[in-house]
């Protein structure tokens, strides 16, 4: 038990002027540096005690972080610091990549969405975020300053265990791009928690689906569990399976009965291991049911 | 430690102060300012006592530093009255019996005050949804959703 | 024709300060040299104390003083029993109340171990990491069973076992056997195990004490967070060596108490006071929601094995009941709680004998006192399914199985013949209960929706449910209340009275008893409670007893306030009484409206500068009056829910609530419906979402929002309210308490209803809380299955 604090301790806000500036002061400063941006994550842990950072650094008002633009030839590009609320609005990601929205949209609270950021969820490698799991689905690209000049990571190899990314010192991710998705395609985001809204996930499972002549069923699939893994999972099996067999109520149980033998959740306050095992086949047959009848016909 | 001078918008009046870093808006509000209408629950951001809106949205005011205010503008409950009328939302709740110990009912009012900016016309069911942050044990929420209901009928 | 307050649906005084952020909450009290205190908290469930070190945080800058209990000296103490235990003969009770400060032994995880005062809350919260403290950790215990084996760690060696007390009560009628005679000749025995767990009242203001010491006037002011500040108030001057008129305690707004915030006195209360006059500064130390969560009482778990003796028509002929229940490592608040589940357990139901055995077991863990309902959940749901389960075996409708049994209604007042928490015997005053059920049943639509609406859903896959439940709730209790009523040269009447108000809407409810009386409009009447220099004399807020104590003690009041204002108008007047009205703020000559005179005006000439007054007159227009009932009132209600579960994933969605709820004459609507309102969303959390956790380690694993999850706006379903009256004969008022029942019932029938949604052979509930994962795991050993399934 850590005593409790009613402030923050003490650190220093930096606030740079561009991304050269935040990037070399994080780099220099190492691991007593962290950049934040809506801060509901990192606040708590520095409250808690988990993160000791001297020095929190500023990012939300760099360039870029805040724009949501939409190319209809190559795709969505939504910087590091739109929060939920604004995705939920947003036209084009309503028009194009509604998974997003819907994902965000159970997350904890209004309050908590005005300052919560997708990005921010991902840079601080949770299994539990609810829209990590969307921006799997739908291939989602980092870009990332650093001093070496800009890069771009996958989300596939991104997250390495629980809390922990691919992410260097000096790293500041400044915005996520989606490409176009295959058309026409499906998504749904299912959240088990222990009430209607606002729990952290006891399980999380985002599935999307798309009609796909290289596939030998016609159809492929992406899945990605949450809160069932150190990592946010992707059951390749159980996506394999809905590749190479004819879709129908059998294969899709088959499928989920695959989702779960691929994940190793814990027990918790929230739900025992087995219970969270359990719900990953029943909500992962869910959501499959649920995208393959929009687009299965 | 680092200060920082910040200026900004209180409930349409422009403040200065003077604040450390690693100090919250709550805790500006509630010791700088002397602005005790804003509650502290819980200080992480799950019970929404410390809901104030920050550029016309609401945030836990728990979770956001001082500093970032900086330019910014700020509403509180202190700001919802007029002159020591209260608005037809804080009318509406009375009427409807949605206060009883009356902590969490800042928060509350900030929250539906949002709502209703957003949503003229909301149903009850997105009243409950923009209302799932701001935790009250006293009322079982029943009429406070009826107030929100009646205040958006009204306007 | 005069205007009726007592039973409107008046708006409440007190909201326009609430609403606009200036009502003064304790955090909110700031003084001029105020100095912070923080807690040192023990991290370990049972540890002997080797050595505090507390020099390296006396070095810190800001830092003022560090208090162990070695440095109370004279002062240390142990904090007072509140509740004797009540004169049942065969008892027996261990008394152990919480120390102070721990000298040697800490009990539970979070208990205080030292205090810090420094310039700002942030310097004493940061010092607290640099006060070091050696533990000896010792064995620990958590687990009520176990608690009770030979080789169980002991939480006080002393005692010699876990037992804190053992009370058994039992009622055989004269000349008629006890309960294994009665057992022996009925038709249809059941015998089951229930576990129900309360939880944390978790109000939204967490607690808090203000104390400034004043040297120059000698006296100490306090502003606390508490239920009860006159004997708060008493206690802290008599433990100050004070006089009790150098001490003014004030329970300003207070966000929600529900039970925790009437503990006298928590560690907190009895040093922060002591703190101020010490420091000659004032003191302020506020709660964390993670101390709360540690540190402000719970109530937790009771392990009932039950047994109840059935005519085949489903009579009840005898109970047997033998449970635990769980005090935490101390017990100030003596037997309350499980006395009020003991004698809840015969609810509105002819019980001939009753046999009734508790064991109050101490672990290691937060001391349990009560939480709205205080016992009375867990005696219900007991009740209610053994009925339900009754009604199952012996083939009867559950809601006969219950009619059947119920007292009626010319019964009264019925005599249960044990003793109840205020130490008479439990006798219900008033009640009928058949009504409230077939208007529960009504309200709901019962029958149509089992014969209509359900089926057609199942059909479409759907698992919705239903169900209804009865109980009682003895309220009301003394000792007693008492009141002051003024009328003022104004012409505004103040009204004081010593129990304190955490969001009951006493301001607009004690107005309107008055008002009643007095014609003055209610907005014109201003009621102060919780101040102990406006009134000393009183207990506090608990029980359900606010309204029909402290409210019968201002009708009292009220009422020789309106004779002494028709005495003296009737002489300034030269009219009799009988011709004289109040009305709006006035007295005046019925049918001469042009003959009136402003009760203000009246006041100032019932305080007259000159001249003489009449031997035994009493100055202005003002009473003082107390009012003890012998006994509490019994209320009654029936709660009625329709749900929804997901087959899927045992996740429950609330449709439908219905309370139809008899607490007497009610005084104000608005807020009995807003205290029923937030009772069942209390009972809500308790059933499916709040569930306290500790580690084996007696580690709180539940310590925050995210994990303890309160119901939110989307959990709690829109509730309807009937009501019914029977009026209380032991009050002139006729009232009885509503406070807690809405959280009353509210676990049993979740229960009735889930089993009634899932249709599952063999799933029977028997415990409290649930979850989508608990209940998953109860149908899944109900269906059979063990082991991962395909």
């Amino acid at each position: 038990m850590h005593n409790p604090t009613p402030g923050l301790p003490a650190f220093d806000y930096i606030k740079p002027a561009s991304l050269r500036e935040a990037s070399q002061f994080l780099m220099a400063h190492g691991d007593t540096a962290r950049p934040f941006m809506g801060g509901t994550d990192t606040f708590v842990r520095m409250r808690d005690g988990f993160w000791r950072e001297k020095h929190l650094v500023d990012v939300k008002h760099l360039d870029g972080m805040n724009t949501i633009a939409f190319d209809p030839e190559i795709g969505l590009t939504m910087g590091a610091a739109v929060n939920m609320n604004r995705v939920i609005a947003s036209p084009e990601v309503n028009a194009h990549y509604p998974l997003l929205a819907q994902a965000a949209g159970t997350v904890a609270s209004y309050q908590l969405r005005s300052r919560a950021t997708i990005v921010g969820n991902i840079c601080n490698g949770s299994p539990a975020g609810d829209t990590t799991g969307a921006c799997i689905v739908l291939q989602g690209l980092l870009h990332i300053h650093s001093v070496d000049g800009t890069r771009t990571e996958s989300l596939d190899n991104f997250f390495l265990g629980p809390g922990k990314t691919v992410l260097q010192p000096g790293d500041i991710v400044t915005a996520i791009s989606f490409p176009l998705p295959p058309q026409p395609w499906t998504g749904c985001y299912i959240k088990l928690g222990r009430n209607a809204l606002g729990d952290l996930a006891i399980v999380g499972v985002t599935a999307l689906g798309y009609p796909d002549a290289t596939a030998k069923s016609g159809y492929r699939f992406r899945l990605a569990l949450a809160s069932v893994a150190p990592v946010p999972l992707r059951p390749v099996a159980a996506e394999t399976i809905l590749a190479e067999n004819s879709i129908d109520e059998n294969i899709i149980a088959v499928a989920a009965q695959a989702a779960m033998d691929a994940v190793t959740p814990i027990s918790d306050t929230r739900g025992s291991a087995r219970y969270r095992k359990m719900m990953v086949r029943n909500l992962t047959r869910q959501a499959v049911t649920d995208v393959w009848q929009k687009i299965g016909d | 430690m680092a200060y920082h001078n910040i200026i900004f918008t209180l409930n349409g009046e422009a403040e200065a102060v003077v604040v450390p870093s690693h100090m919250t808006l709550l805790q500006m509000l509630r010791e700088e300012m002397v602005m005790t209408g804003t509650k502290n629950g819980c200080a992480a951001g799950e019970c929404g006592a410390c809901t104030v809106l920050l550029n016309g949205e609401p945030v836990n005011s728990c979770l956001v530093l001082a500093v970032e205010c900086d330019g910014q503008e700020l509403v509180t409950v202190e700001g919802l009255a007029h002159d020591s009328q209260l608005d037809p939302l804080q009318q509406a709740l009375v009427e409807a019996g949605g206060v009883q110990c009356g902590f969490c009912t800042p928060g509350v009012l900030i929250s539906a005050r949002a709502l209703l900016d957003r949503n003229p016309h909301p149903t009850e069911a997105d009243v409950r949804a923009a209302l799932v942050g701001n935790l009250c044990r006293c009322t079982g929420y029943v009429r406070i959703v009826d107030g929100v209901l009646a205040a958006a009928e009204r306007a | 024709m005069a205007t009726r307050f007592f039973g409107e649906r008046i708006k409440r005084n007190e909201d326009p300060r609430l609403l606009t952020g200036q009502a003064l909450f304790v955090d909110d009290v700031k003084l001029p040299n105020m100095a912070h205190a923080a807690f040192v908290r023990s991290p370990y469930a049972h540890a002997r104390i080797t050595g505090i070190d507390k020099s390296w945080a006396l070095e810190q800058d800001g830092v003022i003083a560090i208090y162990t209990a070695e440095d109370l000296g004279d002062y240390w103490r142990k904090g007072p029993l509140n509740v004797s235990p009540p004169p049942v003969e065969r008892l027996v009770f261990h008394e152990r109340t919480h120390p102070i400060l721990p000298k040697d032994t800490v009990r539970y995880v979070g208990e205080p171990v030292a205090v810090v005062v420094a310039e700002n809350r942030y310097i004493a919260e940061d010092a607290l990491d640099y006060v070091n403290v050696d533990y000896d950790p010792l064995p620990v215990v958590t687990d009520l069973e176990k608690a009770l084996e030979p080789d169980s760690p002991l939480v006080h060696e002393d005692v010699g076992s876990n037992i804190a007390a053992h009370c058994i009560q039992e009622r055989v009628p004269e000349n008629k056997e006890s309960y294994d005679g009665v057992k022996a000749k009925a038709d249809h025995v059941i015998k089951r195990r229930f576990l129900y767990e309360h939880g944390v009242a978790a109000a939204m203001e967490n607690r808090g004490i203000v104390a400034d010491w004043d040297s120059r006037t000698q006296r100490l002011t306090v502003w606390d967070t508490t239920q009860a500040p006159i004997p708060i108030r008493n206690g802290l001057a008599s433990m100050l060596d004070l006089a009790e008129s150098q001490v003014r305690v004030i329970a300003p707004f207070i966000g929600g108490g529900f039970g925790p915030k009437i503990l006298m006195f928590y560690p907190e209360e009895m040093l922060i006071p002591w703190l101020a006059k010490q420091l000659d500064r004032p003191v302020k130390w506020i709660e964390d929601r993670s101390e709360n969560f540690l540190a402000t009482t719970h109530e937790r778990g009771q392990i009932h094995d039950v047994e109840i003796a059935f005519t085949k028509e489903g009579l009840i002929l005898g109970v047997c009941d033998e449970f635990l229940h769980e005090d935490g490592a101390y017990n100030p608040y003596g037997l309350t709680v499980p006395i009020n589940t003991q004698c809840t357990l015969l609810g509105p139901y002819r019980i001939p004998v009753y046999y009734s055995d508790f064991k109050a077991l101490f672990t290691n863990k937060m001391i349990v006192m009560p939480y709205r309902g205080a016992g009375r959940q867990q005696a219900v749901f007991v009740m209610e399914r053994m009925l339900d389960i009754a009604a199952k075996e012996l083939g009867i409708d559950k809601f006969e199985i219950r009619k059947r049994n119920f007292i009626p209604p010319d019964a009264f007042p019925y005599d249960n013949q044990i003793i109840y928490q205020d130490f008479a015997p439990l006798v219900y005053d008033s009640g009928n209960y058949l009504p409230l059920l077939d208007k529960a049943i009504r309200m709901i639509e019962y029958d149509k929706f089992v014969s209509e609406i359900q089926p057609k859903l199942r059909a479409e896959g759907r698992h919705v449910g239903i169900g209804v439940v009865v109980y009682i709730e003895g309220t009301g209790i003394g000792p007693y209340e008492g009141a002051r009523v003024q009328v003022e040269s104004t012409g505004k009447v103040s009204v004081a009275t010593g129990i304190g108000t955490q969001g009951q809407g006493h301001y607009t409810s004690f107005a309107q008893i008055v008002a009643e009386h007095l014609g003055v409009p209610v907005t014109d009447i201003d009621v102060t409670t919780g101040d102990t220099d406006l009134f000393h004399w009183g207990t506090g807020t608990f029980a359900s007893r606010g309204a029909t104590v402290a409210g019968n003690a201002i009708n009292e009041a009220a009422k020789d306030v309106r004779k002494k204002i028709l005495k003296l108008a009737s002489d300034q007047f030269e009219v009799a009484e009988e011709d004289l009205e109040l009305v709006n703020g006035e007295v005046r000559v019925k049918g001469v409206p042009q003959q009136a005179m402003p009760l203000g005006e009246l006041a100032a000439k019932a305080n007259p500068l000159r001249g003489a007054v009449e031997p035994g007159t009493q100055p202005g227009l003002e009473s003082t009056n107390y009012f003890g009932p012998k006994t509490g009132g019994t209320a009654s209600g029936a709660h009625a829910i329709i749900l929804e579960v997901d087959p899927e994933t045992m996740s429950v969605d609330v449709q439908k609530y219905v309370v139809v709820h008899d607490a007497g004459r009610v005084i104000n609507p608005l807020i009995v419906d807003g205290q029923i309102h937030g009772g069942v969303a209390q009972g809500i959390g308790n059933a499916f979402y709040e569930k306290i956790v500790y580690d084996d380690n007696g580690q709180l694993l539940s310590g925050t929002f995210m994990d303890y999850l309160l119901p939110t706006s989307l959990d709690v379903p829109p509730i309807e309210v009937g009501h019914r009256e029977t009026p209380s004969p032991l009050n002139p008022l006729g009232i009885k308490g509503a406070g807690e029942a809405g959280a009353i019932p509210t676990g049993a029938l979740f229960v009735q209803a889930l089993e009634n949604a899932l249709q599952i052979e063999g799933l029977e509930i028997r415990e409290i809380p649930l979850s989508p994962n608990r209940l998953w795991e109860l149908v899944e050993e109900a269906k059979g299955s063990g082991g991962l399934d395909a």
